[in-house]
């Protein structure tokens, strides 16, 4: 492996890093198929690096990646793999005994996205993130009219899980 | 809850993340891919060391074989068959070079996969049925050829009639099955990018 396209990728990675915990909050399940689903990402963008030309915005291209991989991922249903850094994904339990008002409302973001469809998730991730309907259209393809009409029937499902 | 309050909420969110160093990273990717495209390609090369492990054990059975009219038949046969494998491990190949974009528009790159696995489904489906009429159809003649000389026991006619019975019994049997096969294999994972797809152009349309 380059050295130098390795550090450049890994920085890249530590920067954007919360952009793929955040999909694999919102695609993957359980702590096994988020750690399942980061590395596949990782895989993913690591493959592309090498096309990347600067061409889109360094965040459009890794959502664009890290959307692909997620919604055409194969789930697993038991994985023996453990690695460190993905600790920081919370686990489930560990979150119930130290739950402090904000984590509960963390968990219930999480679980009211839960209940969308997978392209509602990429809508809804790509708008609680700031990005413009140009960005959003640029990430997935749909027209912007479209994800007007798609984000405020999700704002509105939204609304009716959490009870506002 | 409100909007704004979900949005700060999603800020902080990956807050607790961990920095992925060099190590872990090289951990990650030296695993392999667990996507359905990625393991079709292995297969593929899985597919290509069985055909040539075969290839090669039909080649030691033909050098062997005293010479007649069956060995040149054979080495014919042999050539051709070599020739079309090729040609779909050749195809096969530049099908899954192409199914995928993943820097892509997420829309686009779902279409293209979609389109691809869509022919490559119809590829293995149409080459498994052609082999297995083939194989029987070759099988036949070489059978027919080496009883020319031999005294019959049975009219010729119903000859005829059960090899071509047995023939469509084992094509039914094989064309069923290889469809069962495949939609088992792929058919999930169409169904769920049609799904999308169409969730995606679904407000477009109306």
């Amino acid at each position: 492996m380059n050295s130098d396209k390795e550090k450049k990728f890994l920085r890249l990675i530590s920067e954007h890093e919360g952009l793929i915990h955040k999909i694999c909050h919102v695609y993957a399940a359980d702590a096994l198929a988020k750690q399942d689903l980061f590395q596949e990402i990782v895989i993913q963008l690591w493959k592309s690096f090498e096309n990347f030309r600067n061409e889109s915005k360094i965040s459009t291209w890794m959502y664009r990646v890290a959307l692909n991989t997620a919604l055409t991922e194969k789930r697993r249903n038991k994985t023996k793999v453990s690695i460190s850094f993905l600790g920081s994904l919370k686990d489930d339990k560990a979150q119930e005994s130290n739950m402090d008002a904000d984590e509960e409302n963390l968990n219930l973001l999480f679980s009211a996205i839960s209940k969308l469809t997978e392209v509602e998730k990429a809508v809804v991730m790509l708008y609680l993130d700031d990005k413009s309907y140009e960005d959003m259209e640029d990430v997935l393809g749909i027209n912007q009219g479209t994800l007007r009409v798609k984000m405020n029937r999700i704002k509105e499902k939204l609304r009716q899980i959490t009870k506002v | 809850m409100e909007l704004r309050k979900l949005k700060e909420l999603w800020d902080g969110s990956s807050n607790s993340s961990i920095p992925i160093n060099e190590e872990e990273l090289n951990q990650i990717l030296n695993k392999r891919s667990r996507r359905p495209i990625a393991i079709i390609k292995r297969n593929l090369k899985l597919e290509m060391a069985f055909g040539i492990l075969f290839y090669c054990f039909f080649i030691w059975i033909v050098s062997n074989q005293a010479v007649s009219i069956i060995l040149y038949f054979d080495i014919i046969l042999l050539v051709v068959a070599g020739i079309l494998y090729s040609i779909y491990v050749f195809y096969k190949n530049q099908l899954l070079k192409k199914m995928e974009c993943m820097s892509c528009e997420v829309k686009s790159n779902l279409s293209l996969q979609l389109g691809f696995l869509e022919k490559l489904v119809k590829l293995y489906f149409k080459v498994g049925n052609i082999f297995v009429l083939l194989t029987y159809l070759i099988a036949g003649a070489i059978g027919y050829i080496t009883s020319e000389s031999e005294t019959d026991s049975i009219p010729h006619y119903l000859e005829i009639m059960i090899f071509i019975t047995i023939g469509a019994v084992l094509f039914l049997i094989n064309y069923y099955f290889s469809r069962w096969y495949l939609f088992t294999l792929y058919g999930k994972h169409i169904q769920k990018l049609k799904n999308i797809l169409y969730e995606m152009d679904e407000s477009e349309k109306k």
